[in-house]
C-alpha cells in the first residue's frame, strides 16, 4: 500500500495543501480528513472502526482525566479496546481451537464463531488507544484535544504498519504552529527513497530470488533451508524497516517527527537488546503496558523469571497474527528472554563467568549467538 | 507509608535538605544496585558511572529498580518513564524519581 502511486499522489496533494493552510489546528483538522479518506479508499470498514473508537476512547480518556473513578474508567476503556481486538481477530481462530473441546458437551455443538473481516489497522489502532488511556491513567498525560486525538489515531502515514506512536510524543508537534522548513521536505524525501529502495530492491528481489525455498523449507536441504532462513531474515527486516522509513518520511512531509522504529537489530548482543532494536515501537509498548505491570504482580522468581517473558513474548506473537505459528515465535523469544535472566543472575553469583563475559571476543560471540537465535525463531514465523 | 523511606525522610523541603535528600536517595540507590543488580560488585559506582549502556546492569533489572523505589522509597514512577536511557546513570534516575516525587 505505501509504495503506490495512488498512496504518493494522495501524499503530495495532501503536503500541499497542508502547508498552505494557515491556522495549525485547521492543519491537524485537515489531515484527519485526508487520513479518512485515504483510509476509506483502501478500507471502507476501517473508517468506521477508527471513528467509533476514537470517539468512544476519547470520552474515556476524557473520565480518566476528571479524576474520579479513575481505575474503573481505564479498567473498562483496556476491557473494550482489548474486546474489540479480541472479536474482530482472534475470535474464528479461538473457534477453530476450541471447537473440539464444545463439541464435548452438546449443549454447546453447532455454535461456533464466523471469522470477521479484519478492519486495516485494527492491531495497531488499539495499542495506540491502550497506550494513550494508560498515559493518561499514570498521569503522564492529559487528555487530549478531540481533533488531536483524531488525527493521532487515523494519521494515514503510521496508520497501517506503525510505528505505534505515543500520544504524549505526538500532541506537542500538533499543539504549536509548525513553521513550514525545507529541511521537512528534503528530509522527509530521503527517508522515503531509503525505504523504497529497501522495499522494493532488496526485500522484493531477496523475495524473489528466495521465497521459494522459504516457503518450502521442509523440502529442501539442510544447507538449502539455511540459506531460506538467511534470506527470509533478511527479507523480513528489509521490507518492514523499509515500510517504516516510508511512514516516518511521510510523516516528516509534514512536520511531524514520528518515532524510530529499528537501529541495526542484527548486531545486538543478545536477545534483550535485539528487542531494543527492532519493531522499537512495538517491544516499547509490549515493556511498558504488558512486561513492567506483569512483573509487578509478583515477587515470586520463578514468575519473574519464566512465566512473565513467555506471556508478555506470547502475547506479542498472538499481537503479529491470529495462529499459533505466531505464539510459538512469540513464546521462543520469550524462552530467550527468560534464558538470558538466568545468564544474568549466574553472572552475578559465578566471578568466572562474569569475567568471561567481559572478554573482547565475548560479544562478538555473543552477537553471532543472538542472530542464530533470531533465525530460528523466523522459522517459527514462517509457520 | 514505610519508616525510613524517601516519603518519610524529614526535612526535604528546603534548598540544603533537597541537596541532602540527593545525597540520602544516590546512597540508596547505589548500595541497592550494587548488592542486586550489577554483574560485578568490585566495580566503583558513581552518580555518572553508565549501568546499561557499559553492559554492568540488564535491562531486566529495570523491573526490579522499579519495584524497589516504589517499596523503598514511596515513589511511582511509570514504566515509561523507565528506559534504558533515562536510568542508565544514577543521577538521571534521581532527576527521574526527582519529578515524580
Amino acid at each position: 500500500m505505501y509504495t503506490s502511486l495512488a498512496f504518493f499522489l494522495h501524499l503530495a496533494v495532501s503536503v500541499l495543501i497542508y502547508w498552505l493552510i494557515p491556522r495549525q489546528i485547521w492543519r491537524t483538522a485537515f489531515l484527519s480528513l485526508s487520513s479518512l479518506v485515504f483510509l476509506f479508499r483502501a478500507d471502507a470498514n476501517s473508517v468506521y472502526l477508527v471513528l467509533i473508537l476514537t470517539a468512544v476512547t476519547w470520552f474515556f480518556g476524557y473520565q480518566i482525566g476528571q479524576r474520579t473513578s479513575k481505575k474503573t474508567w481505564h479498567r473498562s476503556g483496556i476491557i473494550l479496546l482489548v474486546l474489540v481486538l479480541v472479536i474482530y481477530k482472534y475470535l474464528g481462530w479461538l473457534d477453530d481451537i476450541l471447537e473440539p473441546l464444545l463439541n464435548l458437551f452438546s449443549g454447546f455443538s453447532g455454535y461456533h464463531f464466523d471469522k470477521l473481516l479484519i478492519p486495516l489497522g485494527l492491531s495497531y489502532i488499539t495499542f495506540k488507544y491502550i497506550s494513550y488511556l494508560t498515559d493518561i491513567y499514570w498521569g503522564l498525560i492529559k487528555p487530549g484535544r478531540f481533533i488531536d486525538f483524531l488525527c493521532y489515531g487515523s494519521l494515514f502515514t503510521i496508520y497501517v504498519a506503525g510505528p505505534i506512536e505515543r500520544f504524549e510524543r505526538f500532541q506537542p508537534q500538533i499543539d504549536n504552529k509548525l513553521i513550514f522548513e525545507s529541511a521537512f521536505l528534503e528530509a522527509g524525501f530521503q527517508r522515503i527513497v531509503f525505504g523504497l529502495f529497501k522495499k522494493l530492491v532488496l526485500a522484493d528481489w531477496l523475495h524473489y530470488f528466495f521465497s521459494p525455498i522459504w516457503q518450502n523449507l521442509a523440502e529442501n536441504s539442510f544447507a538449502m533451508q539455511i540459506v531460506g532462513v538467511l534470506a527470509f531474515a533478511l527479507n523480513i527486516y528489509f521490507d518492514f524497516s523499509g515500510y517504516s522509513d516510508i511512514a516516518i518520511g511521510s510523516s516528516r512531509l509534514f512536520g511531524l517527527a514520528i518515532m524510530e522504529n529499528f537501529d541495526n537489530p542484527y548486531f545486538a548482543v543478545n536477545i534483550s537488546q535485539f528487542w531494543r532494536k527492532w519493531h522499537i515501537s512495538l517491544s516499547d509498548w509490549i515493556r511498558d503496558y504488558l512486561f513492567f505491570p506483569l512483573s509487578r504482580m509478583s515477587d515470586l522468581m520463578i514468575w519473574q523469571l519464566i512465566f512473565v517473558p513467555l506471556i508478555a513474548m506470547g502475547l506479542c506473537g498472538l499481537w503479529h497474527g491470529a495462529s499459533s505459528n505466531f505464539v510459538f515465535w512469540g513464546l521462543w523469544h520469550g524462552a530467550g528472554l527468560s534464558m538470558l535472566q538466568f545468564w544474568g543472575r549466574l553472572k552475578r553469583k559465578r566471578k568466572e563467568i562474569a569475567y568471561l563475559s567481559n572478554q573482547p571476543w565475548f560479544n562478538r560471540f555473543a552477537s553471532a549467538l543472538t542472530f542464530s537465535f533470531v533465525c530460528i525463531g523466523w522459522i517459527w514465523f514462517l509457520g | 507509608m514505610k519508616a525510613g523511606t524517601l516519603a518519610t525522610y524529614p526535612l526535604w523541603t528546603n534548598r540544603k535538605n533537597q541537596a541532602n535528600w540527593r545525597v540520602f536517595l544516590q546512597e540508596k540507590l547505589i548500595a541497592f544496585i550494587r548488592d542486586e543488580l550489577i554483574s560485578d560488585p568490585d566495580v566503583e559506582i558513581t552518580a555518572d558511572t553508565p549501568l546499561i549502556s557499559s553492559g554492568l546492569m540488564d535491562s531486566f533489572a529495570l523491573v526490579t529498580l522499579q519495584a524497589f523505589i516504589e517499596k523503598e522509597l514511596g515513589v511511582k514512577v511509570p514504566a515509561p518513564r523507565i528506559t534504558v536511557d533515562s536510568f542508565n546513570t544514577i543521577a538521571r534516575m534521581i532527576s527521574i524519581i526527582d519529578l515524580h516525587h
